[in-house]
């Protein structure tokens, strides 16, 4: 019994840290309506900030100077004191480096989403929480840090009788998570400020007819929500573990855990959740020794049963979670009717047929070969988010986690009790040829799919994301790393024979080692064909116009007689047998498929690139795949600017392109290329002579100035960029400035007509590709406008 | 680029599971001699020891451990002990053999060789030889450019004052340049394999892997027959792949938990020992089979063909699994300050270890109440300082320690002249301070030097240098001498672990400024002989 009380009693250090972010979690959402993956990150930066103020005397800020020259660069540190400035001036530095974040996020970022679907917001999250990491890694290093306690942290002997040592700086950290839980819930009460943030929360209109700027109440809850953390982050000190960029942005999945219990509205539910959660985990960590523990849940219990338990929560009052009131309505992307299938599929094979005899054994640019098979791949595994987030608008982090049932059932089902290269102790199985195997990974991959979107019966949105982070957790644990199940010892990979066809070989492994054999190219390339051409008529057909309503409105999808929870849940499995198929074909790919390749952050990965190429639509699944990691994108830029010091900023970059995308293009990328192509090949058609000089003439300043620009700098960088690259991307980077100066230009120009308009008669024409009054109504009356677009298109 | 860059955010979850693994740095592997070595090292080299120590101190640059040294650090060795071999035509110092029975064969060439070359340096000629080099680095998940800025010097330093590849020092004949290919991964499966795909299209002589979690390149790499050197093996793939040489580390946890144990119960005497271990697949494999079980061969409760087997009756012990990178590691230690230990070993890598160390002090532990044995892996001089009094008196357990210790503080005198090399040469060709005292700044500064010997030592036994060639001089090691470790014995690996060429280990101390010797050569695998394999519980 005293262990019991004990354990629980020790937890609450962890748990504090969890009740502080699950605290902000709530702030942030109630204040924007965002769940923000970024948080822990956001902690992560001001701790760092701290640490690195008190023991270095450097401030550092949150962005890089990509272009370092010997002479102007743009500040990214201001040195305070050579020996480390004292701890109340490093806190204040750290604090306030957390209001600048929490500023900075909220109007560079959020504010442009305020009307974005939920999944544009995630995207958006993950890209300042990857944009922070790797500002982080580049600031301060990835080297060894260990927090230091700022609060007295000495060991308080025979703790209440217990016959134990508690470390008093967990007091402190439950002390304080408790007063600023009151204080927060006290100033969301009973403050002006409070309430307005509450109403606004339930309802944006309401908050702006009474005079309240949801805009600025937003701010300030960024602002709030950035300062606890980091407050949180210095006060835990030790007890959050050795300081590194991704440490705490790892801890959102806990903190997560803590404001869905507090059903992301109450502050004080939630801090008591956090609380609960880290007493639960210090239990089972310690019963998980214990004999009579289950084998099979030993490894994972601290992380899968509180995820459980969440789980359990949020379906059982997963109706009464609140939807934040707004503006307008958020919807996602629309989703293009696919057009043109056979045309498209021919071009796209003879593609990569060229490509892959092409990149053969093709001396250093052998390299696209393998990166081709990977964006192939991918694209399958993007494919099966089309259908559950793009098609049905439910947001699945449990993507790759599918793929990888798939993967570890289909080596299981073709192991025979020997040994491999890779794996010295056998693995039993029936040895089933892979046609078989699989197929019934595929059947694996739904069923578990199927009863993952169980959930989404009741709850949607971010809510939904979080579940399918457990399950995603979850499957990790109990199947892929859970050697009873996999019967792999010491982490030995899955292993995977290759296939065959007819006695021709379709191994991915060519004579010479590398990845370029054209055989797996072209067979990974009917398979996703196949895929392609499946999900082009699932959405061209009624199943696909359901899928739409249901995204668009369930509601207004139930009244028309569909079955939601009917057409969710086949959305689901058919998602499930695609990423399924993915697996099948990755494992293919690597021979040996370890559980690193199926955790949950590869598919939050993974659904930030489906995002980027156009995750409502099958190209944007395949221009996704270019992008995707050790993609065709990734080989070329590692190819064409290959040393150059661009590959230190690439994780930088990459969140904040994603950040743009969100912003920006929210389609993706995939129907602005296919818009710009239509064009460009219309425009080839036609041009002649004095078109052609029309364009340089538009663009041709630009390109030059950032040529020029480029070669210019490059003698100037402190590292080596190449004479020939950076000209030519300084060119493009004029060109994509000048795009941007131009879309602010129309944005402004835009804007002054609407208040023109507003200010005189109402205009009488339509514009052209305006919806027709019909669909107004519809938005008028709560039915979204796909709905009416989908209703249009059946008719 | 936004590719790799989104990547980080996939790999959180991924290195840590495996960063646990980074089990140990150091050792090598002749059970033979793993008994004895201690005191033969000591006594052999004594003698010499009091003589080195002055020659060592010419002018210069303070080194990472303390030490003056300077330009001609390898002078080191000159004055030591009667020459005993012969030397070639370049009049380099006569070679002393004698230094072989406690390094490793070849180890009294390598110091002629060095301090040969560093009088008068031979610039390597020809054609480059392309070395590839895969590491994990700008990941914020995970990044270690130590290892590729140390192999990077070492081959500067092999390539301006070695001869290069294959250069006969003796002799006066150069070899040819090294030319490191790095290829610098993110922490994902994928990325391991296009690292590989990437080397293999500059068709490299041979591959180092520095650190790898997945152990999906080797495949890759054993189509296109090019031999591929483990720097710190982790992954089962690193102990058992056919073509791989596993230098370092210990040869994984198969060395360095032996050895943990072996320190903890015979060196400190400890009956009741807290075992912490890193809870991942291999982690778990690594607690059961090489330090659960032979605690248990200790006690009795095991059968094992050991000496030891039975010998400590008494000995009790528990293990507490911990998540690598995990937070509030207090329930954990709670769990092991209960059980009331005289010892506690742990093995994992830099950060975790010292994460453990804070929430042991948190909890009001201290070195000198219960002695704590680390593994060498976590050597981390930052780190250990900032630590301050929860670190010194910490105990370590690896290959690679001599390296970093103030060469004025060793007594041996092949450990003292390559510690003086490594500080000075690696300081000489731009390995900055923080990587300079890493452990795995060590590692990658080995791994190429061990090339280098091996490739030498393939052209003046008469052979070509051929990557065939290079594999056969490695599968035949036994007793061969290694640079800043303890010595190759591949051609004795024990089935599975084939290629597990290194598991013998030293012990040093922390003393709060510098790592001191305490034992600098021995081995625990003796304590799993005759045992059956135990992946689980």
């Amino acid at each position: 019994m005293k262990d019991l009380i004990f354990f629980l009693l020790v937890g609450l250090g962890l748990g504090a840290l969890y009740a502080m972010l699950g605290s902000g979690l709530v702030i942030v959402y109630r204040g924007s309506g965002v769940i923000n993956f970024a948080h822990g990150a956001f902690a992560m930066y001001g701790v760092f900030t701290f640490d690195e103020a008190r023991r270095n005397g450097h401030l550092r800020l949150p962005w890089v100077d990509f272009l370092p020259t010997h002479w102007l660069n743009v500040p990214v540190s201001i040195k305070l004191s050579d020996k480390g400035v004292p701890t109340p001036v490093a806190f204040v530095l750290a604090i306030a480096m957390a209001v600048l974040i929490g500023l900075l996020a909220h109007f560079l970022v959020f504010r442009p989403l305020r009307n974005s679907a939920a999944l544009g917001k995630v995207v958006a999250s993950v890209g300042v929480m990857l944009y922070l990491q790797g500002v982080a890694q580049l600031n301060f290093g990835g080297g060894n840090r260990q927090a230091s306690s700022i609060v007295p942290d000495s060991a308080v002997r025979n703790f209440l009788g217990l016959g134990k040592t508690y470390p008093e700086g967990a007091l402190w950290a439950v002390g304080i998570s408790v007063l600023m839980g009151v204080t927060l819930w006290a100033i969301f009460k009973y403050t002006q400020f409070g309430l307005a943030t509450r109403g606004a929360a339930g309802n944006e209109k309401g908050a702006v007819l009474l005079g309240y700027s949801p805009q600025f109440l937003a701010a300030m809850n960024w602002v709030i929500a950035s300062v606890v953390a980091t407050a949180a982050a210095i006060i835990v000190g030790p007890i959050q573990g050795s300081l590194t960029p991704v440490g705490l942005s790892a801890l959102v999945v806990g903190a997560l855990g803590a404001a869905l219990i507090g059903g992301l509205r109450s502050i004080m539910v939630a801090m008591w959740g956090g609380l609960a959660l880290g007493a639960v985990q210090s239990l089972l960590g310690l019963y998980s020794t214990r004999s009579w523990f289950p084998e099979f849940l030993r490894s994972g219990a601290r992380d899968v049963v509180p995820l459980a338990v969440i789980v359990l929560v949020l379906f059982l009052r997963g109706k009464s979670l609140p939807q934040r009131g707004s503006l307008e309505e958020k919807r996602l992307p629309l989703s293009p009717r696919p057009v043109r299938i056979p045309q498209h599929t021919v071009i796209w094979a003879l593609v990569v047929i060229g490509a892959a005899f092409v990149f053969q054994n093709s001396g250093s640019r052998t390299v696209f070969a393998f990166a081709l098979s990977t964006s192939l791949i991918a694209a399958i595994l993007m494919l099966s988010m089309v259908v559950v987030t793009g098609y049905v608008g439910q947001i699945s982090l449990a993507q790759m986690s599918l793929a990888g049932i798939a993967a570890f059932f289909m080596a299981r089902m073709m192991a025979h009790g020997a040994t491999t290269a890779s794996n010295p102790f056998p693995v039993s199985g029936p040895g089933l040829p892979w046609p078989v195997a699989g197929l019934l990974g595929v059947i694996a991959a739904v069923v578990v799919g199927v009863l993952v979107g169980l959930p989404a019966v009741r709850i949607r949105g971010v809510q939904l994301a979080v579940v399918t982070v457990a399950a995603a957790i979850s499957l990790q644990t109990l199947y892929f790393e859970n050697q009873s199940a996999t019967d792999l010892s010491a982490g030995a990979p899955a292993n995977v024979r290759p296939a065959s066809f007819f006695g021709i070989s379709l191994a991915s492994l060519g004579s010479k080692g590398l990845t370029d054999r054209p055989a797996f190219a072209i067979f990974v390339m009917i398979v996703l064909v196949l895929c392609a051409v499946a999900v082009s008529n699932v959405r061209r057909n009624g199943t696909g116009r359901r899928f739409l309503a249901v995204r668009a409105n369930e509601r207004a999808a139930a009244a028309a007689g569909i079955n939601v929870a009917r057409t969710k849940l086949l959305a689901f499995g058919i998602g499930a047998g695609i990423a399924g198929i993915g697996g099948v074909m990755l494992a293919f790919k690597q021979n040996d498929v370890s559980s690193a390749n199926f955790v949950y952050q590869s598919s939050l990965a993974f659904l930030a690139f489906a995002y980027l190429g156009g995750i409502t639509s099958v190209n944007g699944a395949i221009v996704g795949g270019l992008l995707a990691p050790a993609g065709i994108i990734t080989a070329t830029s590692n190819y064409f600017l290959k040393g150059t010091s661009i590959d230190r900023y690439v994780t930088v970059l990459g969140g904040a392109a994603l950040v743009f995308t969100a912003i920006s293009n929210p389609n993706g990328i995939a129907p602005a290329f296919q818009e710009m192509l239509r064009h460009l090949g219309n425009w080839l058609r036609q041009a002649r002579g004095k078109e052609w000089a029309a364009v340089g003439k538009r663009l041709g300043p630009a390109f030059v100035i950032g040529a020029v620009a480029g070669f210019a700098i490059w003698p100037l960088r402190v590292d080596s960029y190449s004479k020939v690259w950076m000209p030519i991307l300084g060119g493009l980077i004029g060109l994509l400035v000048r795009s941007i100066v131009l879309g602010i230009r129309q944005s402004i120009t835009a804007k002054q007509q609407k208040r023109r308009r507003r200010s005189g008669p109402a205009p009488t024409r339509r514009e052209p590709g305006a919806i027709g009054a019909g669909a107004r109504t519809a938005v008028g009356s709560g039915v979204d406008t796909h709905v009416a677009l989908a209703h249009a298109e059946q008719v | 680029m936004t590719v790799r860059s989104s990547s980080r955010l996939v790999r959180g979850v991924v290195l840590a599971s495996a960063l646990a693994l980074v089990a140990a740095a150091c050792g090598s592997s002749n059970t033979k001699k793993s008994d004895s070595t201690a005191t033969t090292v000591a006594s052999a080299t004594t003698a010499a020891s009091a003589t080195t120590a002055a020659s060592a101190t010419t002018a210069g640059a303070t080194n990472p451990a303390g030490a003056t040294t300077g330009a001609t650090a390898t002078s080191a060795a000159t004055g030591t002990s009667a020459a005993t071999g012969t030397s070639g035509t370049a009049g380099c110092p006569a070679i002393d053999a004698s230094v072989d029975k406690d390094s490793g064969q070849g180890a009294g060439r390598f110091i002629s060789d060095l301090t040969c070359a560093d009088k008068k340096p031979l610039k390597a000629v020809g054609d480059p030889i392309v070395i590839g080099f895969q590491n994990p680095e700008g990941d914020p998940n995970g990044s270690f450019p130590e290892f590729s800025i140390a192999a990077k010097a070492a081959a500067d330093y092999v390539n301006n004052e070695l001869g290069g590849l294959g250069a006969d020092i003796q002799n006066g004949k150069p070899g040819r340049p090294i030319k490191l290919e790095i290829c610098k991964m993110a922490i994902t499966p994928d990325d391991s394999q296009r690292c590989a795909n990437e080397l293999l299209t500059k068709s490299p002589f041979a591959v180092f892997s520095s650190i790898n979690f997945f152990g999906n390149q080797f495949p890759i790499y054993a189509a296109a027959k090019t031999p591929v050197i483990v720097i710190t093996p982790v992954t089962v793939g690193d102990f058992t792949s056919p073509g791989v040489f596993a230098i370092g580390g210990g040869g994984g946890c198969l060395g360095a938990h032996t050895g943990l144990v072996k320190f903890v119960t015979g060196e400190l005497k400890a009956t009741k020992v807290g075992i912490p271990w890193a809870d991942t697949p291999p982690g778990k494999v690594c607690y059961y089979d090489l330090e659960a079980k032979p605690m248990d061969v200790l006690n009795g409760s095991v059968k094992g063909t050991s000496k030891v087997a039975g010998s400590i009756p008494g000995l009790t012990y528990l293990g507490v699994p911990i998540k690598p990178a995990t937070p509030d590691i207090t329930p954990a230690v709670t769990q092991i300050l209960d059980f009331k230990p005289n010892g506690i070993i742990f093995s994992a890598q830099g950060a975790d270890c010292w994460n453990f160390v804070n929430g042991l002090g948190r909890l009001g532990w201290t070195p000198d109440a219960i002695p704590l044995v680390m593994s060498g892996s976590c050597i981390d001089f930052d780190a250990m300082k900032a630590a301050g009094p929860l670190a010194k008196g910490v105990y370590f357990v690896g290959a690679s320690g001599a390296l970093l210790n103030d060469p004025k503080t060793i007594k041996d005198v092949r450990d003292k002249f390559e510690a003086t090399t490594y500080q000075t040469k690696g300081a000489k060709f731009g390995i900055d301070q923080a990587s300079l005292t890493k452990g795995f700044g060590t590692q990658g500064f080995t791994g190429v030097m061990s090339l280098w010997e091996m490739a030498s030592k393939v052209v003046v036994d008469g052979g070509t240098l051929t990557q065939a060639a290079l594999s056969a001089a490695y599968s035949k090691t036994n007793d061969q001498h290694l640079f800043g470790s303890t010595p190759l014995s591949c051609s004795t690996a024990p089935p599975p672990y084939v290629a597990v060429c290194n598991s013998e280990v030293s012990a040093s101390k922390w003393d709060g400024t510098q790592l001191v010797p305490v034992i600098p050569r021995f081995s625990g695998i003796d304590l799993v002989a005759g045992t059956v394999i135990k992946p689980g519980p």
